[in-house]
């Protein structure tokens, strides 16, 4: 049976996660008590419903405690995120993510059973900082305190060789874990244009190019000498 | 030089840069570009082939520069505005 999704609170990251679901084919159930915001975004999500998610009534009535999976994301009240929470674990769903915007919030809405905390601004706030400290480095996730994986415009040096020559592995200890390339192609008008192709899981024979992007894991120390290259 | 030998040169150093683009030597294709929007500001076909070539010399924000000043010369430009849009991050 395919997974049946639901997003309490339609602001902005709510909305978003709610028809990008919904784009990918999902069964969604999109609540919020704003009778506005409901009918903004009735259009697009076939199950858009107003309701007060504080009520455990209300979300039995609504078939809530069918779903596999529930965002919660509030934006200001930090009490009705954690009673919405509490409340939809009671009802059964399985997996409860909760949308917090501090590390009080995060802590509390894991002590009371949320099976995922996400922290959106924290995390773009992050990625930003990496990427105005280092321009060529267009992505950045931390995987844990010590590992990251980063994406980073192949230095000039690499350009030319191929993978297996580079002994990234063993002079720098980090691993490709993909090349995105920006690949030069004549549209349909026969101007010039590029498309960018990505190479999962590139071997040793495959060579750097001009604009491409490694994909990179490695621990922190390591990564830093990548970007020093 | 007359103004029909600049022409000429002009449109030769666009189909160099094409070349250099088409065999992803976009920093080949960048130096000759340079030279081109040197001779003629306007033409916005040579800013669109820079904004390629930089976009492929990951020079982002030189890119998006040139992709801009295509769409102020030619603001139906639907190669120009797609690239600006995904360099900008929408």
């Amino acid at each position: 049976m395919p997974r049946i999704f639901a997003v309490i609170g339609l602001g902005t990251f709510g909305s978003a996660v709610a028809l990008e679901l919904a784009r990918r084919g999902y069964e969604v159930f999109a609540c919020d008590r704003d009778p506005d915001k409901i009918e903004e975004r009735g259009s697009e999500l076939a199950n858009a419903v107003e309701l007060d998610a504080t009520d455990e009534k209300s979300l039995r009535d609504a078939g809530l405690d069918e779903v596999d999976t529930a965002l919660v994301s509030f934006g200001d009240s930090i009490a009705d995120s954690l009673l919405v929470t509490m409340l939809l674990k009671e009802i059964g769903v399985r997996e409860v993510v909760v949308k917090v915007t501090d590390e009080r919030h995060a802590r509390l809405v894991k002590r009371i059973g949320a099976d995922r905390v996400i922290f959106p601004e924290r995390d773009i706030a992050i990625r930003l900082v990496e990427n105005l400290l280092s321009p060529h480095i267009f992505e950045f996730i931390e995987l844990s305190e010590e590992y990251s994986v980063v994406e980073i415009a192949a230095p000039k040096k690499m350009i030319g060789r191929k993978l297996l020559d580079l002994h990234l592995r063993k002079r720098l200890g980090v691993n490709v874990i993909a090349i995105r390339s920006k690949v030069p192609i004549v549209n349909k008008k026969g101007l010039p244009d590029i498309e960018e192709k990505v190479n999962i899981a590139p071997g040793g024979e495959d060579e750097i190019r001009e604009g491409d992007t490694l994909v990179i894991l490695g621990r922190d120390q390591d990564i830093e000498r990548v970007k020093k290259l | 030089m007359n103004d029909n030998d600049q022409q000429e040169q002009f449109k030769e150093l666009l189909e160099k840069a094409e070349f250099y683009i088409l065999n992803q030597k976009y920093s080949e294709a960048v130096k000759i570009l340079k030279q081109a929007i040197a001779t003629d500001d306007e033409d916005h076909h040579a800013h669109y082939l820079y904004g390629l070539a930089l976009e492929g010399s990951n020079e982002q924000e030189e890119a998006k520069k040139h992709f801009r000043r295509v769409l102020e010369l030619d603001p139906e430009h639907t190669e120009a505005r797609a690239h600006l849009d995904r360099l900008i991050g929408e």
